[in-house]
């Protein structure tokens, strides 16, 4: 049994509304439970000693209108609760808001001022550059096709943007051509051939 | 007598697939060579674009660093490959159980050589530059050197992403 239950049951006894069966379950767990045992002498010796105080002696007109005083003192003790809270209560609460204020504010401050370190690597010649690469790269073969494709295609928008494709010139540009694999090759190859193709049947039609 | 003709077999068929596999392995190096080299090709490509447009080069310094690196890329190429190759064959020698020492000097000394090469033929290409730029251009083409650099990287991580998407790894 828990002796909260117990502890009530000490104030429902002194109250003489505890029933036969639950005086019974308490004496059996007071002769085992030593905390609520003393519980129920300090209960005991409190409600002796208020038995002994004199009650004092009140007039008649006292009693007029007790009831209604005793709402309205309530009331007003209530209000000046709701209104004031405890000082140490508020205290409490502007404590916690200027932590976390100042919390807010060393947060901005560190994520505004202080950019985390980012290894910074300087190179001095293209040659660094690509070794670098090449070592990011390593024996990842799929990695560095993918990445193949996306240096040339970082050479098309910039020879597109150029205009090189209205240039009547582009192609006498040795860069163009020595830059092209063989694949490339045949297909601007093929290309041209089904081009010529197009070009005959247009014209025999 | 049959017993002898499996054994003969078993050998020849060790010597045929240990054959096959080197003449395959010679093979996937050199297609990873060319690779590499169309890679390397296409990199200097873009970087003289980008650079012409980042130093202002004029048509006529155009018409000396173009050539200029040009040729001097194609020799490095060049001294790469032997690299590479050079690269293969010390690894070898050092699977082996014990390398033979006075080998394992001479590819030492010839690897020290080709990095000797590489570095004359930067050297070349700066001293050049030093001549046909002006010294502006010049401050530029240090800062240039690195934010080409930067745009390695990130198209080296635009790829990732690329091959992330296109085959999502299995957790």
């Amino acid at each position: 049994m828990r002796c909260k239950t117990i502890e009530k049951w000490l104030s429902d006894r002194i109250d003489g509304e505890l029933s036969e069966r639950k005086i019974k379950a308490l004496q059996a767990h007071l002769e085992r439970c030593h905390s609520c045992r003393s519980y129920a002498a300090a209960l005991e010796k409190i409600q002796d000693e208020a038995r002994s105080i004199e009650r004092p002696e009140v007039s008649p007109s006292f009693w007029i209108g007790f009831t209604s005083r005793l709402k309205a003192d309530l009331n007003s003790k209530r209000q000046e609760k709701i209104l004031e809270p405890p000082l140490v209560k508020r205290w409490r609460w502007a404590g916690a808001s200027a932590a976390l204020t100042l919390l807010i504010v060393a947060g901005l401050y560190f994520f505004l001022f202080f950019e985390k370190p980012v290894p910074e690597m300087y190179v001095f010649s293209y040659e660094e550059s690509i070794t670098q690469i090449y070592q990011e790269i390593g024996g990842d073969f799929e990695l560095e096709e993918m990445f193949n494709l996306v240096v040339l295609a970082s050479i098309g928008e910039i020879l597109e943007g150029s205009g090189w494709q209205d240039s009547p010139g582009f192609q006498e540009n040795s860069l163009l051509w020595e830059n092209l694999s063989d694949e490339e090759m045949m297909l601007i190859e093929s290309e041209i051939k089904k081009e010529e193709k197009i070009e005959e049947v247009s014209h025999e039609g | 007598m049959k017993a002898k003709s499996v054994v003969v077999l078993s050998l020849g068929l060790i010597i045929f697939s240990s054959v096959v596999f080197s003449a395959v392995q010679e093979q996937k190096n050199e297609v990873q060579d060319k690779s590499r080299l169309r890679t390397r090709e296409h990199i200097i490509t873009l970087m003289l674009l980008r650079m012409t447009r980042f130093l202002d080069l004029t048509e006529d310094q155009t018409a000396k660093v173009y050539p200029l690196v040009t040729r001097v890329e194609k020799e490095k190429m060049m001294i790469n490959q032997r690299i590479a190759r050079q690269m293969r064959e010390l690894r070898l020698m050092l699977k082996e159980g014990e390398p033979d020492p006075e080998a394992l000097k001479l590819r030492i000394q010839a690897m020290k050589e080709l990095r000797d090469d590489l570095r004359s033929k930067d050297a070349e290409v700066e001293a050049q530059l030093k001549e046909i730029l002006t010294v502006v251009q010049q401050a530029k083409y240090l800062v240039f050197m690195n934010v080409f650099f930067k745009e390695l990287r990130e198209n080296l991580e635009r790829a990732r992403n690329i091959r992330g998407k296109a085959a999502p790894k299995k957790k």
